[in-house]
């Protein structure tokens, strides 16, 4: 594994280099508990984009057919299980909880490193302000509870109550309730199985066309968009070796699965265009379906609440952490990198960030925010991506082959590309944020940067080793 | 588990007490507090026990005989008040067969360990051929057709009988999350069935309308079949007292809780499921089970095949739980050499570290059983599954009787130490009662079901001749202890394997 000062002549320079143990006393101090199991990372992984499958999805299909809608979700699936293949080899390799950041840290210096992990950040509240809006007009169209707002505010306060708690209560918490989520998935399956007409409109081809499938990209990735929060929780699994691999390619899996289904199910099971326009597509499908079921549709649309709140509740783990590992490293205001005494939770990671997501709540434009998580989401990627292939080549031994990792960046290329010939607007928001993040590197960060966080360690450990290979 | 306590000091202290009673220090200690209330709470399995015989005490009290549960659930935690005290006394596995051998002699311990594990057998068959009428309910197959419910119990017990001796660590991973998924299946139908199915007043289930309907008095014992046998399994907690962080308060606590827990859970489960039967002669006469009617009537097609889902995935943990804790006690009288090829059932299998044999023995009893209970009830006109939960009970209340018996026998002589769990100058009444309560349990229930009361005496008979005839010689001349000098020995050579 590297991080340690084995080279390849097999000498040990760990006498007169700043060792791994000294990054394991600073993390003593000031690191995060070690906590998660397999089962949890679970939780959060699939309960991060569960929502994904409730909500946005369908406004793909104003630009392709069924059809072409399951294909490019074929394509996606592949480009995430390259990507998670990656990160599992990353997050192993670097347990802590910059993610993104300390892999690019690492490969291509500081202003990369903080550039990956502030547009990861980005994606994480754009994403979470997303499915808030979505949660608020849910509240009110469908559960007819008064003073929406309110109570979406309420709900929004109390996890990030059980956040401070610790990760020991908040993802047993997202453990149930995504296995909620998913029994309920199960609820629409068999709600719509027992309506025997089920048959996949295969004789409609009239929109692939190429524009079409590039417009319609960002609502397939809002598929699994997010499922790489659970990276961030590296600095606080038990036993990461055993439990990433298993743990992360199960939640992947199991999202692939559950896509395909409701695609699958919900275009086949009613006149697909009507799809198009509505906010809630499975509640339209089994309203359409089981009219007469009264307690079925109480039943789902109650619970389907509950894929907002472990969506809400994953992201919270993977923004808090960026924002801690960020702040910690001195990239971001030092008050952020406060842990509570008792439980380790980064309270104030969690609390600056959560009041930035209700402003971004507040603009509203549903589509243009998923556009725009999709482009951070896709440039985050391409960084984690091209460090691995830097970091591989220094380090052959640890991580093998960089073929998958050139296959995922071209692919991130072509979306880009898509990105920017088709949703010219929100790619322009993007390079704003972008921009906005070089000059604040610049005039902020530059000179404050922490020598002792242990992501900075590690990467100033890879500096010498890259030195001493070169002799 | 959460509540996982690592503490040196503890290990030892915990180390030293059992070498105090005798016995070595072998299995890994990492249970608190949580694990142990967790796999009580999982045997007890207020899912299986209620949802399987609330069809039993519909036919033979009406909805009023749900009241019975808290009657008996108020008895069952005197009497595991008066066990935890034992329990913490003499924390070593094997309950009440080793807490019988230490309070007497051997030939006591021996048959309460009997009876025990035929209850036990029961208990775990209760629950597969349960399992196995809620799984054809779910697949459309009548609730007449025995052959296709053997079938599935069949197909059920060798599921488990895999996955016990090939996958210790799933069946550890389910029995840990069997007690919130517990939790949440029984709020989950309780708040479906209070808010969508409630079509009786409250009065409509009391006391009164059982006045007005016509059953007679007698018939609400009957129905006290379906309270006690879902409360009994606590002596699950007992059983693992050697893997739990100081057993002597952990234990206890473990037990009265999971009982204390269950009785509220049940009484809300009960109470939704009593709200939501409106139609009494229609549930009975449907193909399904009782419950499955009932809640396929509140909720609809859909929502209730969902539930019966959760029931199911509850009913299949815990008979897994239920099967685990078998094994161990089937290993635990092997080990003793107190069953008929005793030297075979205690191989442990090198790959696996399962007593093989013993998985076998147990799912072939269970099967066994299951078939018995199925010709049995074809002849006679009881149903297959009160007639294997009453001789679950008749057994396990009577090992506890007999615990009881001699428990308070020795402490009014005298002979034992209070433990750090007591009950203080109550504890004398609190045993009565306890003694008292099961004696009755058992009348009841043998009263009410004669066929099972038979089997029992029957297997009774023959495990005396299978005394008299070649355990008696030995039990008399084996004697031999360990003395302090081979403890130490032992202990040294398992260090020196360690190392």
């Amino acid at each position: 594994m590297y991080g340690t000062s084995q080279n390849e002549d097999g000498q040990d320079y760990s006498d007169i280099l700043i060792s791994k143990r000294d990054t394991q006393e600073y993390l003593r101090r000031t690191g995060l508990k070690k906590n998660l199991t397999s089962s949890h990372l679970w939780g959060i992984s699939v309960g991060a984009v569960i929502s994904g499958q409730f909500i946005g999805w369908n406004n793909g299909l104003d630009f392709v057919s069924p059809i072409g809608l399951l294909s490019l979700t074929a394509i996606v699936a592949v480009f995430y299980i390259l990507i998670i293949n990656i990160m599992i080899k990353l997050s192993i390799a670097h347990p802590f909880a910059g993610g993104s950041y300390a892999y690019a840290r690492k490969a291509y210096g500081k202003m990369t490193g903080f550039l990956a992990g502030y547009m990861t950040f980005v994606e994480y509240l754009c994403i979470t302000a997303v499915i808030f809006v979505y949660m608020e007009v849910y509240i009110e169209s469908m559960l007819a509870i008064i003073w929406p707002n309110l109570v979406s505010v309420l709900i929004f306060g109390v996890l990030i109550l059980l956040q401070v708690t610790g990760i020991n209560k908040s993802s047993f918490f997202q453990l149930l309730i995504t296995c909620l989520c998913v029994s309920i998935f199960l609820l629409f399956f068999m709600g719509i199985n027992s309506v025997e007409n089920a048959k996949l409109p295969i004789d409609v081809f009239a929109m692939n066309d190429l524009p079409g499938l590039f417009l319609a990209v960002p609502y397939v990735l809002w598929f699994f968009v997010g499922i790489d929060a659970v990276m961030l929780t590296a600095e606080e699994i038990k036993n990461p070796d055993k439990s990433v691999p298993v743990s992360f390619y199960s939640g992947l899996f199991t999202i692939i699965a559950l896509s395909f289904g409701v695609i699958f199910f919900a275009v086949s099971s009613v006149y697909w265009p009507s799809l198009r326009n509505t906010d809630y597509p499975l509640i339209f499908i089994l309203q359409k379906l089981q009219r007469g079921d009264a307690v079925l549709l109480a039943v789902f649309s109650f619970f389907s609440i509950s894929s907002f709140i472990a969506s809400i509740n994953g992201m919270m783990i993977g923004y808090s952490r960026q924002a801690f590992s960020l702040a910690r490293a001195g990239y971001f205001p030092r008050f952020m990198d406060k842990i509570h005494y008792k439980t380790k939770a980064p309270f104030m990671a969690l609390i600056a960030p959560s009041i930035v997501v209700l402003i971004i709540a507040q603009i509203g434009d549903t589509a243009l925010l998923i556009q725009i998580v999709c482009i951070c989401a896709i440039i985050s990627y391409a960084f984690s991506l091209a460090s691995y292939i830097k970091i591989a080549g220094i380090e052959r031994a640890a991580l093998l082959s960089r073929i998958p990792a050139y296959i995922g960046l071209i692919g991130c290329l072509v979306f880009l590309l898509g990105f920017c010939v088709f949703q010219t607007f929100s790619a322009l928001i993007t390079a704003g944020i972008l921009t906005f993040g070089v000059l604040y590197y610049l005039v902020f960060s530059r000179g404050r940067i922490n020598r002792d966080a242990p992501e900075e360690v590690e990467a100033n450990l890879g500096d010498i080793t890259i030195i001493m290979t070169n002799i | 588990m959460w509540f996982k306590i690592k503490n040196p000091v503890q290990a030892l202290k915990d180390k030293e007490a059992l070498r105090k009673l005798g016995y070595i220090q072998e299995l890994d200690r990492n249970m608190g507090v949580f694990s142990n209330f967790a796999i009580s709470f999982s045997v007890i399995s207020i899912l299986t026990g209620l949802n399987s015989l609330y069809g039993y005490g519909l036919l033979h009290g009406g909805i009023t005989s749900i009241w019975t549960f808290p009657i008996v659930g108020v008895f069952q935690i005197i009497v595991v008040l008066s066990l935890a005290e034992i329990a913490s006394i003499y924390p070593v596995a094997g309950g009440v067969y080793k807490w019988t051998t230490i309070f007497t002699n051997k030939t006591v311990g021996w048959f309460c360990g009997w009876l025990s594990l035929i209850g036990w057998i029961g208990c775990t068959a209760g629950i597969d051929y349960s399992l196995g009428q809620f799984l054809a309910a779910f697949l459309n197959v009548s609730k007449e057709d025995s052959i296709s419910i053997l079938m599935l119990v069949g197909a059920i017990v060798f599921v488990h009988s895999i996955l016990s001796s090939y996958g210790v660590k799933l069946v550890r991973w389910f029995c840990d999350s069997s007690a919130i998924i517990h939790f949440v299946g029984v709020i989950i139908i309780s708040s479906l069935l209070l808010t969508f199915g409630r079509q009786n007043t409250f009065s409509q289930i009391s006391f009164e309308s059982f006045y007005h309907s016509g059953y007679a008095y007698g018939a609400l014992f009957q129905t006290f079949l379906m309270s006690a046998w879902t409360l009994t399994g606590f002596d699950a907690s007992a059983n693992v007292s050697e893997e739990s962080i100081n057993p002597s308060s952990t234990v206890p606590w473990g037990m009265i809780l999971s009982v204390v827990v269950s009785v509220l859970f049940g009484c809300l489960l009960l109470l939704s499921l009593g709200m939501a039967t409106s139609d009494i002669p229609g549930t009975l006469a449907s193909d399904q089970p009782a419950v499955i009617y009932v809640i396929s009537q509140a909720l609809g097609p859909v929502v209730s095949k969902y539930v019966v889902i959760i029931m199911i995935i509850a009913m299949f943990i815990c008979g897994l739980a239920a099967q685990t804790l078998l094994i161990r006690i089937i290993y635990a009288l092997a080990r003793d050499n107190a069953l008929p090829k005793s030297n075979i059932l205690k191989i442990v299998s090198e790959t696996y570290e399962m007593p093989n044999f013993c998985i076998i023995f147990a799912g072939v009893t269970t099967f066994i059983l299951c078939i018995i209970a199925t010709i049995l009830s074809v002849n006679g006109d009881s149903p297959a599954l009160p007639i294997i939960t009453a001789l679950s009970i008749l057994g396990i209340y009577s090992s506890h009787a007999i615990t009881l018996a001699v428990s308070f026998i020795s402490m009014a002589l005298g002979k034992v130490k209070k433990g750090i769990f007591n009950l203080r100058f109550f504890s004398v009444p609190i045993k009565a009662l306890a003694l008292c309560w099961t004696l009755f349990i058992c009348a009841v229930v043998f009263y009410f079901n004669l066929i099972s009361g038979l089997v029992l005496v029957i297997i009774m008979i023959g495990v005396t001749n299978y005394y008299v005839l070649s355990k008696r010689h030995q039990m008399i001349n084996d004697n031999i202890t360990l003395s302090e000098e081979d403890l130490i020995r032992i202990e040294n050579m398992r260090r020196a394997e360690e190392d």
